[in-house]
């Protein structure tokens, strides 16, 4: 946004951006085209986009003189202005597909693998039309008969909540269950584990394949990874793998991709392509454009007839927490006096809390754990948690009665707390569950391979 | 000698410079010491919109075909470069210097630097576009004979080196991506092939001047745009050496104005546009005893009334058959074409192409045209002649070019349109402070040509020893050393000569700072040590470079009383054989008492030099 006196002579002169204008400041003229302005850099610099395609930046300032232009843009600029702002020409978007392939449904729900590039702006917005979507990605249509595209809504995943994942939920159920052969969701990645983590717990009798998409570059530039993650989840969605799981690359090549059981994957860089691993657990499969798929983890469903149940209750307030040295136990009882109903702390190590330190957790867990679980899960990710090796795990499992959580992930013990708390509130039951392995969220051995793969 | 006003050369220069700085949006070292330690192979996409009208289908095809390689280099190259992490901030030097050349060639410099995305689809930047920024515009250069107007200045990211290219993939090497470069595009105001050479050497010592600018091969490139009335805008590139500019110019001057003529011919000629398709005659070819057709697919053409014209000249070097063949190698793959206007005895074809004429009714006024090779690109071969034939009826063809070794050029690619160009979102626009720029404009870098001509007036030095002590990057130590010891002559040769011998005997003189010379210099000034000991105190600095002066100029004492030693063993021994000196050679005579004595303590030519001083001395 242009700073107000800006925005105020311009609204004088009858000027919005997008049109030719002529600046002269200081005897220097330029004639261009008024883009907007984002929020970074100098709000008083008008962005100017010249004729050579370049922008600059004039600061205005007294006697700086702006006009709307009498001459012409060159006609590639024109040309430009046709694809209405960075969209696909609208002859260009008759996809179409072949009633023979397997239906599959495609649900966008926004995130960088929805999103386009104003190309004259730069700025960033969701695909208002789905098919700009499928037209790049041509190839979709020789794995797949995509008959519907759902949008329940655009948002950037970290914005994302409980309500949001139910939603998801009851499309991909509903949809599988009127003849649908798998589901592909487009998702931001921020927290994409965290919503197939949510999805593996609320589609019950799961029998076809749920697959989530993201990316990590921008669809504007040849080098994304869009266009190769969404063939590859088109793959395995018409694959015979019953199971929610993430597909991404698989490595910084553009060679494969790995197809990652929702309960033990997890985003493990800011940015790479390859950013999301398997923790604990190997990859479902590995899955290449042309069509290859191979299986590597034995412990998968395959496709069958059954209808999936959908079982989205779901208690939404419970908090992650994290134990680290100095850390004060008092926000539990700040989150308690808020009305929370579980929490899941991260541990150190083997599954510690401050124990004999100066702010003791134990007390506090002690003083709630009779109406509140408190379930641990490993901050250090890979591995188990254990309630016995040392003293202060036997004081905080057999004592402070915290509910040890396995091998599972932080974020997934997260979404299985809400989702059991969801079920029951009887302490009793609620252990019980954490405890059952429901959507491969516990492993009962752990496999040396399964290490930083 | 042609009259280049009166056929309407217009010609611009754009330049690349590559930048002394580290890489444009990350900490990476703008050259790699190592050998690649990794390799990752990706492809790339068309995108939403794709340029102009290209068929997007067809684009999906040609990227389908193709895998990009980059080599990682680990001091060169990080998650950066591999577009696995969003780019940095912008590299401050290199704004700077890029600032800089804009003033020094009376750009205007905008209040606010907006970093763009320029697409480009070749695999040449791993992200699909290459970031770039202009930092001046409208400026101008003054030669000794000319002024040329600058249209643009801009800072940019350097592409990937292409390595190797196979059928199916091209190897980049990620090492050369993302260095700085300015960019210096001027308008087509150039109307003389020479007039291009000088305003290409012109900006290269301007931007040289700044004296953060790489060096070497490949570290400066020189587009040219060429056109002449009636001609097209051709764009020639990898100008590598500046003696070849002129005669590139001169050469495709001579191309326009020979395809000018070639479409006159033609028209009056009524010669009719030719049919695109080729024609199988595997049947005739593919048994051949001739190794170019013989097995392979082989397809003709034939083109009517045009014998003997592929032996016409575009220029003094380069037929029109040799264009042809250069088409059909780049657009449709093959390996060259073979043709009736050529002497087919030295392919072993003669036999079948009297049976292709045949076969074919060819007329004595009738060329034929034939490539082998597969199917495909056979058959495009012979669609790209008759395109290509087809557009002599209208000139000269708008194209890229590449520069070749002899001053012709061939072609590369069809011109490019204006690029996509959209805002590098990842990078917020960097206004500039007013303050700064007037501090840049007020310390611009003194022109090369200048500095030399004025120390050589100065300080009443030679040009050529002034032209080294500048290149040397050693014009600061100069000037302030020649305040100190008033002899320029000593100090330049000291930093240029005397660095380059003691280079040579492995003397680790990089370790040397402007403050080591400075306060030799002085020491020189007030006569602590003779300038004969310069080097030697040089190489003892160097060697210790943690050490002050007084202490190299004691250890260099100490090797002195060992010259004062000398002289006194000569002494006595000449003192003590003075029946010697009446010998024809007595320092012949002398040289094996002495060195018995001095053996391993003093160098033999020391030796020799005092014991003749002593033996004149005592002759006299």
């Amino acid at each position: 946004m242009y700073a107000k006196k800006l925005q105020s002579i311009l609204r004088k002169k009858k000027i919005s951006t997008g049109e030719r204008i002529a600046v002269e400041k200081e005897n220097r003229k330029y004639e261009g085209l008024l883009m907007p302005r984002i929020e970074l850099g100098d709000q008083e610099s008008l962005v100017l986009k010249l004729d050579n395609g370049y922008n600059i930046g004039i600061r205005f300032g007294p006697g700086v003189k702006i006009e709307k232009s009498r001459t012409h843009e060159p006609e590639e600029v024109k040309e430009e202005e046709e694809y209405e702002l960075g969209k696909t020409k609208k002859r260009y978007l008759e996809v179409s597909f072949d009633p023979k392939k397997p239906p599959v449904c495609l649900v966008t729900t926004g995130g960088t693998i929805s999103s386009r590039v104003d190309y004259r702006t730069g700025g960033v917005y969701a695909v208002s039309n789905p098919k700009e979507l499928l037209h790049n990605v041509p190839e979709l249509a020789e794995i797949v008969n995509i008959r519907e595209m759902v949008t329940p809504f655009t948002k950037m995943s970290e914005d994302m909540d409980c309500f949001d994942w139910r939603k998801i939920a009851e499309i991909a159920a509903k949809k599988l269950n009127s003849g649908d052969q798998g589901v592909v969701i487009g998702h931001g990645t921020d927290t994409l584990h965290f919503t197939a983590a949510a999805l593996s717990f609320f589609l019950r009798n799961l029998s076809k394949p749920v697959v989530l998409v993201g990316s990590q570059r921008s669809s504007d530039r040849g080098s994304s990874d869009a266009g190769m993650n969404l063939i590859c989840a088109a793959r395995v969605a018409v694959s015979d793998i019953a199971e929610v799981g993430i597909c991404m690359h698989g490595e910084p090549d553009d060679s494969y991709c790995l197809f990652l059981r929702g309960t033990k994957v997890r985003k493990m860089h800011t940015s790479r392509r390859d950013a999301f691993r398997p923790v604990n657990d190997l990859p479902l499969a590995k899955v290449w454009p042309d069509g290859r798929l191979d299986k590597i983890n034995p412990e998968q469903k395959r496709r069958s007839e059954g209808k999936v149940e959908l079982d989205i209750k779901f208690e939404p307030d419970i908090a992650i927490l994290k134990a680290y040295p100095g850390s004060d136990p008092g926000v539990i009882d700040y989150y308690v006096r808020k009305g929370y109903k579980g929490f899941v702390i991260e541990g150190t190590g083997l599954g510690h809390v401050p124990t004999f330190a100066k702010k003791s957790w134990i007390s506090v867990i002690k003083k709630h754990s009779e109406q509140i679980p408190f379930v641990v899960a490993p901050q250090a990710l890979y591995g188990r948690v254990n309630t016995d090796v040392y003293t202060n795990l036997r004081i905080l499992y057999h004592e402070a009665k915290a509910i040890p959580g396995e091998d599972m992930l932080p974020e997934t013990a997260y979404v299985k707390l809400g989702w059991v708390l969801g079920h029951t509130k009887n302490m009793e039951k609620v252990r019980e569950m954490m405890l059952t392995n429901y959507a491969g969220e516990i492993t009962p051995r752990s496999l040396p391979e399964t290490y930083l793969y | 000698m042609l009259d280049y006003d009166k056929i309407g050369l217009k010609c611009g220069v754009e330049i690349h410079q590559q930048l002394d700085t580290k890489k444009l949006f990350c900490g990476c070292a703008s050259e790699s010491q190592e050998e690649p330690k990794a390799e990752i192979r990706r492809r790339l996409r068309a995108v939403a919109g794709e340029l102009g009208e290209v068929d997007v289908a067809a684009l999906h095809e040609v990227f389908r075909a193709k895998e990009f390689h980059y080599k990682i280099y680990t001091d060169a190259s990080c998650l950066v470069e591999m577009d696995c992490e969003p780019p940095h901030q912008m590299n401050r030097d290199a704004l700077e210097i890029g600032l800089t050349a804009a003033a020094m060639l009376n750009c205007e410099i905008p209040d606010e630097i907006h970093v763009m995305r320029k697409q480009v689809i070749d695999g040449s930047n791993t992200t699909g576009f290459q970031r770039t920024a202009i930092v001046g515009l409208k400026g101008f250069l003054l030669t000794q004979k000319s002024r040329v107007g600058i249209s643009n200045v801009s800072i940019e990211e350097e592409a990937c080196q292409i390595l190797a290219t196979e059928e199916k993939s091209v190897t980049y090497g990620l090492d050369r991506l993302s260095i700085p470069l300015v960019e210096i595009g001027t308008s087509p105001d150039i109307r003389h092939p020479e007039q291009a050479k000088e305003v290409c050497q012109a900006i290269g010592m301007l931007l040289r001047s700044t004296g953060k600018v790489r060096r070497g091969i490949g570290t400066i490139r020189q587009d040219i745009n060429i056109s002449v009335r009636g001609g097209a805008r051709i764009e020639i590139k990898g100008a590598q050496e500046l003696r070849l500019i002129p005669n590139l110019v001169e050469k495709e001057v001579e191309r326009q104005l020979s395809l000018i003529r070639i479409m006159n011919d033609l028209k009056e000629k009524g010669f009719n546009h030719v049919k695109h398709e080729g024609t199988n005659v595997t049947q005739i070819f593919g048994n051949s005893t001739s190794k170019i057709t013989s097995g392979k697919t082989t397809y003709a053409i034939k083109i009517p009334g045009l014998a003997g014209f592929l032996k016409r000249k575009l220029t003094p070097t380069r037929t029109m058959g040799n264009e042809l063949a250069n088409y059909a190698r780049v657009k449709a793959g093959v390996k060259g074409i073979i043709h009736t206007d050529e002497d087919l005895e030295k392919y072993q074809l003669s036999p079948e192409f009297q049976k292709l004429s045949d076969s074919m009714r060819t007329g004595p006024n009738d060329l034929l045209i034939i490539a082998a090779g597969d199917s495909d690109s056979c058959r495009r071969a012979m669609r790209t002649v008759a395109d290509r034939i087809n557009q002599l009826l209208s000139g000269v063809p708008e194209e890229t070019r590449k520069a070749l070794e002899n001053g012709d050029s061939e072609y590369m690619r069809p011109l490019p349109g204006s690029a996509r160009m959209y805002p590098e979102t990842d990078i917020p626009p960097i206004p500039l402070d007013p303050g700064k720029l007037r501090e840049i404009r007020k310390n611009l870098p003194e022109l090369i040509e200048e500095k030399i001509s004025r120390f050589s007036k100065q300080y009443r030095i030679q040009e050529e020893l002034a032209r080294q002590v500048i290149q040397s990057g050693m014009a600061d130590t100069f000037e302030k050393g020649v305040k100190i010891l008033i002899e320029p002559v000593l100090v330049a040769s000291t930093l240029t000569s005397t660095l380059t011998y003691l280079r040579r005997e492995s003397v680790p003189v990089e370790k040397l700072t402007e403050g080591h010379f400075l306060e030799i210099f002085r020491a020189l000034a007030h006569k602590k040590f003779s300038k004969e000991k310069l080097p030697e105190i040089l190489r003892l600095q160097a060697e210790n470079p943690a050490l002050g002066i007084e202490k190299i100029l004691e250890k260099a004492g100490a090797e002195a009383l060992q010259m004062d030693e000398l002289r006194h063993i000569v002494r006595d021994i000449v003192s003590n054989n003075q029946q010697a000196l009446s010998l024809a050679n007595p320092e012949k005579a002398l040289m094996g008492l002495v060195m018995e004595k001095v053996r391993g303590k003093i160098s033999g030519k020391l030796v020799a030099e005092v014991l003749k001083e002593e033996i004149d001395k005592s002759q006299k």
